[in-house]
């Protein structure tokens, strides 16, 4: 019985993969199996199966099995079917819906984040340029991959329960299981899926926004590469070289108050080299972040360029 | 992580000198993330790990994807989407 499970298991995946991979390129092989018949077989014998003629586990399982391989076969024969392509493309109104502005810092995958992202921001009623070519192209191997990885979870899940026995998991609840299993391999959960993982992430990221108005130029960089260089040289100062900047950086904090981590420095006399060049390399950071600020980028590094050849950390 | 957002409205030169200029506060990027603001503008995150202090990454130098790999560039770093100048590009990350 269980090589019998893992064949059919097999073949099923591997016609699955077969036609799925094809789908999502061009064109398909011929299937070596005439899907509908055996679906529709084993779709007749399901209907057989009620509560009061599954007495054992095993023919509950059996039962199990069979509605897995109908399921899968089903998969593939929608990854495979041609209108695949226009089911996703005809969905593109529930991504805005969804609004997934930042889902792409919750996902995990590059490719499949930057899809999130690319999506809502092309959907989103922007002058952006995109086409269906490209959503379609990125958006379905994406959905697949997703729904690919759901149905692999439940089914890991059925595949646990397979081995209870019947009382402790009826054949009331294996239909519930099969169901969400056949539901984990269709686009909307595959859409929702994503959604309740970027869902919180985005929350806090909108809130958190600041879209930074001020651009750098060369000099910019160079200047502030130069700032941030010339903290190594705090490990070669001695004691009143590092009072000098320990007394010195309350000046920094009032001059740039509007940049959060250079307002609130300060020192004890009890920081060490390194607690002093983590709280200034913090403010350096600071600089050109705050767009209604009092001062240009080029004014914000004079401050600290000035101080930091005080603190003689800058000598040229 | 340290992140700050721009506009997708900068070109891919303004782009690599933003990057440039936060990686010159010890910062090195290891992600960028496309999305839009609250008024549907399209913008640019990047995301950044914090390096040590005083430490400072090897200039980046960003290309559309398949570009010729750049002079005076070891390897490329990263490939990842961006808005340029309001259009989707690939673009590829040199060091």
């Amino acid at each position: 019985m269980k090589s019998s499970l893992a064949l059919r298991f097999i073949f099923v995946m591997f016609l699955s993969m077969q036609i799925s991979g094809c789908a999502l390129i061009t064109g398909k092989p011929t299937p070596p199996v005439d899907v509908d018949k055996i679906a529709k077989k084993t779709e007749e014998k399901l209907e057989s199966y009620t509560n009061d003629k599954i007495i054992s586990a095993k023919q509950r399982n059996e039962a199990i099995d069979d509605a897995l391989t109908v399921i899968d076969l089903r998969y593939a024969q929608f990854l495979s079917n041609a209108g695949l392509q226009q089911r996703s493309l005809d969905m593109t109104s529930d991504f805005v819906q969804l609004s997934l502005n930042l889902a792409g810092t919750a996902v995990g995958g590059a490719g499949l984040k930057t899809i999130l992202s690319a999506l809502s921001a092309g959907i989103s009623g922007t002058e952006l340029g995109f086409n269906k070519t490209f959503l379609y192209e990125q958006t379905v191997p994406a959905l697949v991959m997703q729904m690919n990885a759901d149905r692999a979870e439940k089914r890991r899940e059925i595949l646990l329960n397979r081995q209870k026995v019947l009382v402790a998991y009826t054949w009331a609840e294996a239909v519930n299981d099969l169901t969400e299993y056949y539901t984990a391999g269709t686009l909307q959960n595959a859409i929702n899926s994503i959604k309740k993982r970027a869902g919180h992430n985005q929350t806090i990221a909108e809130e958190a926004i600041n879209v930074i108005k001020k651009i750098p130029t060369r000099k910019n960089t160079t200047d502030i590469t130069k700032l941030t260089k010339s903290l190594n040289e705090i490990n070669t100062l001695d004691d009143i070289g590092l009072k000098k900047i320990k007394d010195g950086v309350g000046s920094i904090s009032q001059l740039l108050s509007h940049l959060p981590n250079c307002k609130k420095l300060k020192t004890e006399s009890s920081d060490t080299k390194d607690q002093i060049m983590v709280s200034l390399q913090e403010c350096i950071r600071d600089i050109g972040s705050v767009n209604d600020g009092p001062m240009s980028i080029d004014e914000e590094l004079a401050v600290l360029d000035s101080k930091f050849r005080e603190f003689n950390l800058i000598r040229d | 992580m340290r992140m700050y957002t721009y506009l997708g409205t900068l070109t891919l030169e303004e782009n690599q000198e933003i990057i440039r200029f936060r990686e010159g506060s010890a910062l090195e990027l290891v992600d960028c993330i496309v999305s839009t603001d609250k008024s549907n503008n399209p913008i640019n995150t990047f995301v950044f790990k914090e390096l040590r202090p005083g430490q400072v990454p090897e200039d980046i130098v960003l290309v559309e994807a398949n570009a010729p790999k750049p002079g005076n560039t070891n390897a490329k770093v990263l490939t990842d989407v961006l808005v340029i100048e309001k259009q989707f590009k690939t673009i590829d990350f040199y060091r």
